[in-house]
Order: C-alpha cells, then structure tokens, then sequence
C-alpha cells in the first residue's frame, strides 16, 4: 500500500496504471527492468518515484535534446525542482555551474553524446547513483527506427558509475529491438515487462489522395470540424508554415506552427500557449512533437506519411494521454514518401565521402580524421554515425593511419551503411504497405510489432468502419481578455479598476 | 511600405553617399565592426544600429534593387546610392507614421536588450502568477542566468508582492504612455501572466496587420524607452531600476575616445595623438583602455606580445579578480597599461577603473 500512498501524495493519482507499479517493485527490489508500456501511459512516473523512494539521484538518458528540455520543464511543474539537464546547448559557464552542484540534483538528464566528453564523465562520477534510466531505449539498436550510435556506450558509463539499478523504457520495440535493449545494456537478467504497443482510446483513420489539392482541401476541412486540441505533423518546416498561413486565411486563427527553425524564446511561447489552451491547433514537425505532453489532445493529424511505423506510433501517442477517445488521422499522397526516401539517402555519407574522410594522407595536409569528419559535408545524423564508429576503431584524433587499416575501415563503413540504408528503406516499404493494405490498421500495426490481433474493440479503424464524424465539435473557447493594454497590464498586475 | 525600406531610405540620405551599401548593411545589421559602431555615431543613425538583425545580404541587395526600380534612392557610383527627391518626400510625408523609431537606440542597447527582456519577462510572469496565488505555472524564459536573478529579487511575502506590482505597474504605464498605442499594445501582449502566455512576434504583426520587422521594432521601441527612462530618473523608477539597472549599466564609447580612435586608425601614433588632441597620457590609456573594451576588432597586439597577454588572462581567469595589483605583482615586466588591456578584452565593463 506505501507505492499507492505515495502516488496519492505526489500526483494526486488515486491508482496506477498497468504496468508501473509492477516495474517500481521490481526496481525498489533492486532489479534490472526493460519496461515497454505504450505511449503516453506514464513511464516518467515510474522513474520519478523510483528516485523518490530510494532517496537517490537518477541519471536519465534521453535522445533528443529539445524533448530534454521539455521534461526538465515538467518534472519542476510536477513538483521535482532539483531536475537539471546537461545537453550541448548549454554555454560553458552554465555547464560548469551545474556540475559544480550536481549534488544537490536529484535528476540529471543527459544525452548519450555528452557523456564522451571526460571531464563530465568524471564529474558524473563523484556523486552517487542509485538509478539509471534508458529513455526512449530502442535508440541502442540498428533495427530500432531511430539508432542513435552512441546508445551502444552506455553499458560503460554505466559500470563505470558502479552498476546502479538500470530502468529500460520504450513505448516502441519490436521483439528485435528487445532483444538488443538488454544485450546492448547488459542487463540480459532484467525483469521484462511487455506490454502490447497498442492504444485502444486511439482512433486510427488512414485516407489516401492521388491529387495533392483534394488533400490539402480535406485537412482544412477536417482541422475546422475536428474538436481540438490538436497537432498536426508535417514533413518540412515549409510545409508546416505554408499550412498554417492557409489556415489563417481561413480565418483559423487560434493556429500556430512550431518547429526547430525558430528561434528558442518564440518556441517556447507557442508551446506554452497551447499547454494553456490560447491555441487550438499546432503544426509541427516530428522533431518537435516529442516534447509535448497535453493530457486533453483529441486529435493528431499527419499530413504527411512517417518514414516508419515506429514513428507513427510515437507521434499518434500525443493523443489521448487522458485516456479519452482520440483519433489518429492520415492523409496519404504518393508523394509523400520522396522526402523520407531523400532522406534516407543522403543522410549516412556516400562512398566519396568515405574515401575523403579516409584517403591518403601523404598528398593532402596535416589533419586527423575528426577534421576531415567535419569538411566532408554530412549531416548532423551522418556525423554522429561515423564519429561512434571512428572512434570504436580508435582512429578518430589519428592522423596517419596505415594504408590496410584504412582500407579495412572503409570497406566496414561501407558495408554498415548499405545495411542500415537497406534497413530504413525496408521500413519505409513497411508503412507504405500499411497505408495502401485494405483491412485493419489496428491489427496490421499490432502485427507489425509481432502482437495478437485484437479484435474486440468498440471503436476500431477506417478498416473496421469507425466514424471519423464522431470526433466533430467545437471546444469551449478559451476567454481571452482581449482588451486595451492598459486593462491588461492592470489585470496582469492585479490592480483594482 | 515596409518598414525596413524606409529604415534604408532614412540611413541612405543621413549617409548621403559618404559610404558603400556593404557598410550600411553593417550598422542596420549589427555587426559589430568599429566602424560600423563608430559610423552609427558619426551620420547620428545610433537608433538604425541592429535594427534589421538578421537581414540576409541577398534580401538587402534585392530592397535595394525595388527601391531603385521605384525611384525611391539612385545609384551614385559602384555600390553607393543617394536618396531620390521622391524618396526623401515620401519619408517626410510618413515622418509620423515613423516616429516611433526616434525612442529606439540600437547602438547603446542592441547587445543587451535581450537579457533584460528575460529578466523583464520571467519577473512579470512570476509576480502576476503569484499575486493570483497560482504557484504551478510554466515558465516562458529558460535562460539561467535570468531565472536566478529573478529568483534573488523576487518580493518573499504577500504584502511585499503587492507593493511592488503597484509599483511596477505605475512605472510602465508611465512609460507605456510615453509611446505610441499601437506600440504599447505590441510591448503589453508580449508579456506573460497569470492565464496568459505572451505573444510571439508573428502573432503581434498578424494582429495589427503588420510586418514581422515592424512588430519586432516596435517592440524593441518600448523596451528602450525604458531602458532609457531608468536610465534618466532611476529614482522614479525603482522597480525596473532594480530588476535592470546593473544590465544596462554600460558605457559606451565617449566622444573623446571616438575622436582618439579616428586618429588611431589613420595609424598616428600615440604621442602624435597626445600632441594632436592636447592629451595627458593618462587621458590616453582610459582611451585606449575603452576602446580596447567596446570594440571587439580592436586588436591589443601592438601593445603588448601575445604571450604576456596569454599568462595574464590565464592568471585572470584563475582568480577572476579585477583588482590590478596582484597581477602586477605576479607580472613585475608589464605596465599598468598593459594589464588594463588585456582585461578590457577579458571582462568588458568592469576594466573601467584605472590605477589600482
Ligand atoms: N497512474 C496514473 N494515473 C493518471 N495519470 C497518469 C498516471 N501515470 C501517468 N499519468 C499521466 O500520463 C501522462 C503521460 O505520461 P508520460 O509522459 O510519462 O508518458 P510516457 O509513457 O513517457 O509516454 P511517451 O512514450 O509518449 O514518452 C502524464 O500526463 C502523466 O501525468
Ligand atoms: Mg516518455
Ligand atoms: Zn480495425
């Protein structure tokens, strides 16, 4: 009864939700655990009172360092002040001054990228652990949509802190990716607790278009009778802004878009005005929906196609989170797929570049490989995938290197990026398949990630006839004092007319 | 017409042909270059410094060829233009429309407006958050630096909070008065409170069926004005004086130094200066010890070998004190002077003192 007391007193929450209170016994128990539990269910509350009732300090990986941001918001808002995050955004004194008081933090967000650097490493070192937990985990494995190389140390990091309690969480891994969760972590005798990917308040609606106009038309009709909140994903930054001045046009004018080209202070008011309802419709870009944590989200439209299935499902997941039916609705267009495909291809460096960043170094001039690394012109992707894999080989701050060794190296790389090209084109074929497959979404994504088909539910599917009408309405319009300035300072100042 | 295309007509005919285009796109820019610092001074367009940050090359080029096209501005010769009879009509036709401009001062508060728009920002919110005694809300500012400060001067009890938001409220209506309403209004809606999160620029031009550009400066008009305000009458404003005062708290160049580094960069020399102006040498060093401070370009090189200047900003930045003797003391071969320049480069504002 003590989990269920504290759940009361830090949240207010009268009971858990599958899955948690399974895990935290296991954890306060001093066990491994690889927990999946679907989007937006409540992983964050495992670990927080995990730390809670332990009395220690949690390190948290986590990938992306505006969803980093994010949470550290939210954990303050919840209640946990002492949250920080250490992230290649912050200038040198500020991360000097966090690691002078990194004692008095109980939870430390950092990106597995940052943890290279040794100084931090060894800072990170003087204080003691008593958790460490693997946000978005199925970034450790090749086969995982979103491999992030540098996943692949943290096994190290993490006996160099003294082995603490290690808490794997994803809301979307296949059986594969399981599998190198816990290989790749080392925490092969974790507890495992599995729990089906799906979310059953979550509507899924897939509607496809052979004419770009027809669709654009349909989105704009849909926004205006959907009742909000809700977001809507677009595949280019252009995109998302182009969509949003149509929809002011339209006289929509509660819309705004957010995404990773504007600038930080902006970005963050859009987004806290939709957290406060003054907005009733974002369009963003996936990078940037991460972070978003609205319980009341009724509806995420994707205007374009994701480049996999596990993205997909990461991005439906902002809807709904309080549990009441939601929709999940995508307008597909051929062309869609050409961006991701684009992608895909240019993303990982080309054999030229290859040969550039290892070519012989008698003939050009003094440089190591990591300064190569930076003229060849990859992308940020690209970069990080061939820093991970210069540095496993020892050569990355080398200059001279054998001629065998580097035609060995070359010919690795080469083989590792065919394969993982071959692997996201293979999962871009995956989605494409499951738009244009008639039958039911639920069961085809259920079957993607290796689970039952369920057949039970109420409301399904465009497959299975669900009515995409059911989530028409209008929201209650947020009362916007919109009046002079001198009101308004005055009601902001709280002085009496 | 927007904003931006009178800003250039207005700096073109105060140049009047005196400089290339690429020197103008430097001062409206902001770049940070001593001539495009001491240019901003000279033609008197201080308020033009940084006012189209973030303008790219081609969109001034291509402003630049409309105008022309237009008849609004002629070129002169290679990369200079004047300002056409049309031109200089139109902008005195529109002087009103534009007037808000004159509170703007780009070259005194370009590089710090922005802090204390933070610090401005994330006190509001708090303070009006916490006078509805809603203690949950979600900040708008991350920046650290702003969040402690905020944190230090943040009224602790009901009564204390009270007192300051009447005074805080009285001093920028007082200064939001100063200014035009459409202004006000932009500045106001940028705010967050209490069951409010502020404006973003693209709303606020949206709203008033303005463009981005003009919202922004309209924007930054206010914020001058106030800063200007605490600046003329601290007394009557506490509140902001307070939260700001040690922000805006900077000099810029003097006259006197301007005309020394004029004279500098027609490479005299520094006795030749002295004999020129009439300078004592210890009016001399304070110049070049505030230029050598406001103006990144200017380079301490001639003035003392790289390698001292290493050990003595190393030495500085172990102990961060600017108390001059102990350097000395530890460097017994350098001057006085050479010390002050290289912390002038260190530590900006607070090399100011001479002597000890
Ligand atoms: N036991 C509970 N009862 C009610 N609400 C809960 C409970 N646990 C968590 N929540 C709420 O669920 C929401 C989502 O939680 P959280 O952000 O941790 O999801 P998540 O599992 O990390 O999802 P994602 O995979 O999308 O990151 C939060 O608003 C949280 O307050
Ligand atoms: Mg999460
Ligand atoms: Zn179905």
């Amino acid at each position: 009864m003590q989990l269920e007391a504290a759940l009361k007193q830090y949240y207010g929450f009268d009971e858990f939700r599958p899955g948690q209170k399974e895990i935290l016994e296991d954890i306060l128990s001093g066990h491994d655990v690889l927990g999946m539990l679907p989007t937006g269910t409540g992983k964050t509350l495992i670990y927080q009172l995990a730390a809670v009732l332990l009395k220690g300090r949690a390190l948290i990986v986590s990938p992306l360092v505006s969803l980093m941001q994010d949470q550290v918001d939210q954990f303050k808002q919840t209640g946990f002040k002492k949250t920080v995050a250490l992230n290649s955004f912050l200038d040198q004194s500020d991360k000097r001054s966090i690691l002078k008081h990194l004692k008095d933090y109980q939870f430390v967000f950092v990106s597995p990228e940052i943890m290279q650097n040794n100084y931090i490493r060894s800072t990170l070192l003087s204080v003691e652990w008593s958790l460490f937990v693997v946000d978005e985990a199925h970034c450790i494995s090749q086969w995982g949509h979103e491999f992030r190389p540098h996943y692949l140390d943290l096994v190290y990091v993490k006996k160099e802190l003294g082995d603490p309690v290690c808490l794997a969480l994803t809301a979307t891994a296949t059986v594969k990716v399981q599998e190198d969760i816990q290989k790749y972590l080392g925490i092969e005798k974790a507890k495992v607790h599995i729990h089906s990917v799906n979310r059953p308040n979550i509507s899924l609606f897939v509607e496809s278009f052979s004419d770009l106009e027809h669709k654009q038309d349909r989105a704009i009709d849909l926004i205006s009778e959907l009742k909000g909140p809700g977001i809507v994903y677009t595949n280019t930054r252009r995109s998302a802004e182009q969509l949003v001045n149509l929809l002011h046009e339209k006289g929509m004018h509660n819309v705004s878009y957010y995404h990773g080209g504007m600038e930080q202070d902006e970005r963050l008011l859009v987004q806290k005005q939709f957290l406060n309802s003054q907005l009733k419709l974002i369009v963003c870009t996936n990078a940037f929906g991460m972070g978003i944590n609205k319980p009341d989200i009724r509806y995420v439209l994707h205007y374009h196609a994701p480049s996999n299935m596990e993205g997909y499902v990461q991005e439906i997941g902002r809807a709904g989170r309080d549990l009441h039916p939601s929709a999940a609705i995508l307008l597909y267009h051929p062309s869609d797929l050409e961006i991701p495909f684009h992608f895909i291809e240019n993303e990982l460096p080309d054999h030229n570049q290859i040969d550039f960043i290892l070519s012989d170094y008698d003939v050009l001039s003094e440089q190591t490989v990591a300064e190569r690394l930076h003229l060849a012109g990859i992308s940020e992707t690209g970069q990080r995938f061939m820093e991970y894999h210069l540095n496993s080989a020892g050569v990355l701050n080398e200059k001279g290197i054998s001629e065998d060794k580097r035609e060995s190296l070359k010919k690795t790389l080469k083989l590792k990026i065919e394969a993982r090209k071959k692997e996201k084109l293979r999962s871009l074929r995956m989605i494409e398949n499951w738009i244009m497959t008639n039958g039911c979404k639920r069961n085809m994504l259920l079957n993607y990630f290796g689970e039952e088909e369920k057949n039970d539910m109420e409301y399904c599917c465009s497959g299975c006839q669900d009515d995409l009408e059911r989530f028409y309405g209008k929201e209650e319009p947020k009362l916007l004092i919109d009046h002079e300035w001198e009101d308004e300072l005055k009601r902001l100042f709280r002085q009496e007319v | 017409m927007d904003i931006s295309r009178a800003i250039i007509m207005d700096v073109l005919q105060k140049v009047d042909g005196s400089r290339k285009c690429s020197g103008i796109y430097y001062i409206l820019t902001g770049k940070k270059t001593a001539q495009s610092l001491s240019d901003s001074q000279w033609f008197k367009i201080e308020p033009y410094y940084a006012s189209l940050k973030g303008l790219t090359v081609e969109d001034f080029n291509s402003i630049l060829d409309e105008l022309c096209t237009k008849e609004f501005i002629n070129l002169k010769e290679d990369q200079v233009f004047l300002i056409s009879e049309k031109g200089s009509n139109f902008l005195e036709k529109n002087k009103s429309y534009y007037f808000f401009m004159e509170k703007l001062n780009g070259l005194k508060y370009a590089s710090i407006e922005h802090k204390c728009w933070q610090v401005l920002s994330l006190f509001v919110q708090s303070l009006s958050n916490a006078l509805y005694h809603f203690l949950n809300f979600s900040p708008v500012i991350r920046d650290r630096d702003a969040a402690e400060k905020v944190k230090i001067l943040f009224p602790r009890t009901d009564e204390q909070r009270k007192q300051v938001a009447s005074q805080l409220y009285i001093e920028l209506k007082i200064i939001l008065k100063k200014c035009d309403s459409k202004s006000a209004e932009i500045f106001v809606n940028k705010l967050s409170g209490y069951n409010r999160v502020g404006h973003t620029f693209d709303q606020s031009a949206r709203e008033w069926g303005l463009s981005r550009v003009e919202a922004v400066l309209r924007f930054r008009s206010v914020l001058h004005m106030i800063f200007y305000s605490i600046k003329e009458k601290p007394e009557s404003y506490t509140v902001l004086y307070t939260l700001l005062g040690e922000l805006i708290d900077i000099p810029a160049l003097t006259k006197s130094a301007l005309q020394t580094y004029h004279l500098l960069k027609q490479e005299k020399d520094l006795k030749e200066i002295m004999k020129i102006r009439n300078l004592k040498l210890s009016t001399m060093e304070d110049h070049l010890v505030e230029i050598a401070r406001e103006i990144p370009d200017f380079s301490i090189q001639p003035y003392i070998r790289d390698e001292d200047k290493d050990r003595v900003s190393h030495f500085y930045n172990k102990t961060k004190k600017f108390k001059l003797r102990p350097i000395k003391e530890a460097f017994p071969h350098l001057t006085y002077l050479q010390i002050r320049l290289v912390l002038a480069k260190e530590g900006g504002k607070h090399a100011v003192g001479s002597g000890t």
